[in-house]
């Protein structure tokens, strides 16, 4: 068996040795000996035993590698500080690096979910940041002994901007408690966003979503809350941040709607 | 997820110049790829994980230095071989050393397979199975001549044919 790369299809050879199966098998073989693997059946299924031995030793030493460690590692990383106004340069990277620093430089409350979209483009985990910049401090659940529930949507309206990301902040009056999330319509923002479970049955609660891929625009209904109230109560929203699908900060308007009450 | 597009060698560049978003992105391309094969060496999730912040923490002090020449990867392969090895070799036994089975599972079979390669043939095998490495990032990355890395690999391969599929 010829163990260079000489080693084909062609000539008297009836079958491909291992080393130019491996090499179909990767992507590297020559088109004579990928042509090969496809009329050749008992070729074929040895590069499918290859494929499944390289996938099955890819999948056995799989490590799940948790958000803290990214952050011990990459916080060990000098950064420089960017000025203010590269938030609004509308550059994916720089917004990255101000996301980045925000990240793990400045207090919770500084961070958002511009933030977590940014580094989400880039591929990484923005689970933590969506955490934090929901938390809601010291939440304190309300005695609410109601037997109004309301279903209230939550409306973002980006115009003609693609959204990519969102943050609102919602409270309720004394007559009221936060109960229930979820998600809006569309693919988007199908899924409830992040909040903090501990703020349920509060008044005051902070969501956020974003989304990687295709990003809705016009007016987007992106969650549902169900409030529960001793009578009609006085809700608020207000933006805290979105972005578009540039990962350019914008500020559309929030609009909450009543769509259903039960007793 | 939009994943940054520029080569392991502009990243690895634009990282030399101060810029963090570049280590970042190479962190994040090569990350799992360097806990898995922690793991592989040493055997231990934990310790994988200690070895991947040891590894780009190096990476970050050799950055002033480092020009590639060849892929990332290759210069990442012996810095995570050798803190896996030491780690490997200064952990305690276990009491009591488990009776040997018959592989009943995908994994018991990866596992026969390689037991029975020599060191040097289940390390090429790996490399060039588990981690996606061409034969010649191979050799740059285990110092060894080109055709070494295929006498090996053939002969692995070899192996398998002769075994039982898994």
């Amino acid at each position: 068996m010829n163990l260079s790369d000489s080693a084909t299809a062609s000539g008297s050879m009836d079958h491909l040795d291992g080393l130019a199966q491996d090499r179909v098998r990767a992507g590297e073989g020559s088109p004579e000996e990928a042509r090969h693997v496809l009329e050749c059946l008992q070729c074929k299924v040895e590069v499918e035993v290859l494929r499944f031995m390289a996938n099955a030793m890819k999948d056995a030493q799989a490590v799940e590698v948790p958000a803290e460690v990214d952050r011990a590692i990459l916080s060990t990383i000098p950064r420089r500080r960017r000025p203010a106004w590269s938030l609004l340069a509308g550059s994916a990277a720089a917004i990255l690096a101000v996301a980045i620093t925000l990240t793990f430089v400045l207090p919770a409350h500084a961070v958002d979910v511009v933030d977590a979209y940014a580094l989400s483009r880039k591929g990484g985990d923005a689970t933590e940041i969506l955490r934090r910049c929901t938390a809601v401090d010291a939440p304190r659940p309300r005695k609410i002994h109601g037997n109004r529930f309301v279903a209230v949507d939550v409306y973002v309206e980006a115009g003609d901007r693609k959204l990519a990301a969102w943050q609102i902040e919602i409270n309720t009056d004394d007559r009221a408690a936060i109960v229930g999330v979820e998600g809006g319509a569309g693919d988007a923002y199908r899924d409830p966003p992040t909040y903090d479970p501990k703020a349920l049955q509060g008044g005051k609660l902070v969501l956020a979503a974003l989304t990687t891929g295709p990003a809705p625009s016009g007016r987007v209904r992106v969650a549902r809350i169900h409030v529960m109230e001793t009578e009609k109560c006085e809700l608020e929203v207000r933006l805290i941040a979105a972005a578009t699908t540039g990962g350019e900060r914008f500020e559309p308007k929030v609009k909450l709607e009543r769509t259903g009450e039960s007793r | 997820m939009a994943m940054d597009s520029r080569s392991d060698a502009d990243l690895v560049a634009a990282a030399r110049r101060g810029d963090a978003a570049s280590f970042e992105a190479l962190y994040y391309r090569h990350r799992d790829w360097v806990a898995g094969l922690a793991r592989r060496i040493c055997g231990d999730r934990e310790e994988a994980l200690d070895i991947l912040q040891e590894t780009f923490a190096y990476v970050f002090r050799k950055l002033p230095e480092l020009e590639l020449r060849a892929g990332f990867r290759t210069f990442l392969y012996p810095v995570v071989k050798h803190r896996a090895i030491d780690r490997k070799r200064v952990r305690r036994p276990p009491v009591e050393a488990p009776e040997p089975e018959a592989p009943r599972s995908v994994e018991g079979a990866i596992d026969a397979y390689v037991s029975q390669l020599g060191e040097d043939h289940a390390e090429v095998v790996q490399m060039r199975f588990a981690d996606g490495m061409t034969l010649d990032e191979i050799a740059t990355a285990l110092e060894i001549p080109l055709g070494t890395v295929k006498s090996r690999l053939h002969h692995a391969l070899e192996i398998l044919r002769r075994k039982p599929n898994p």
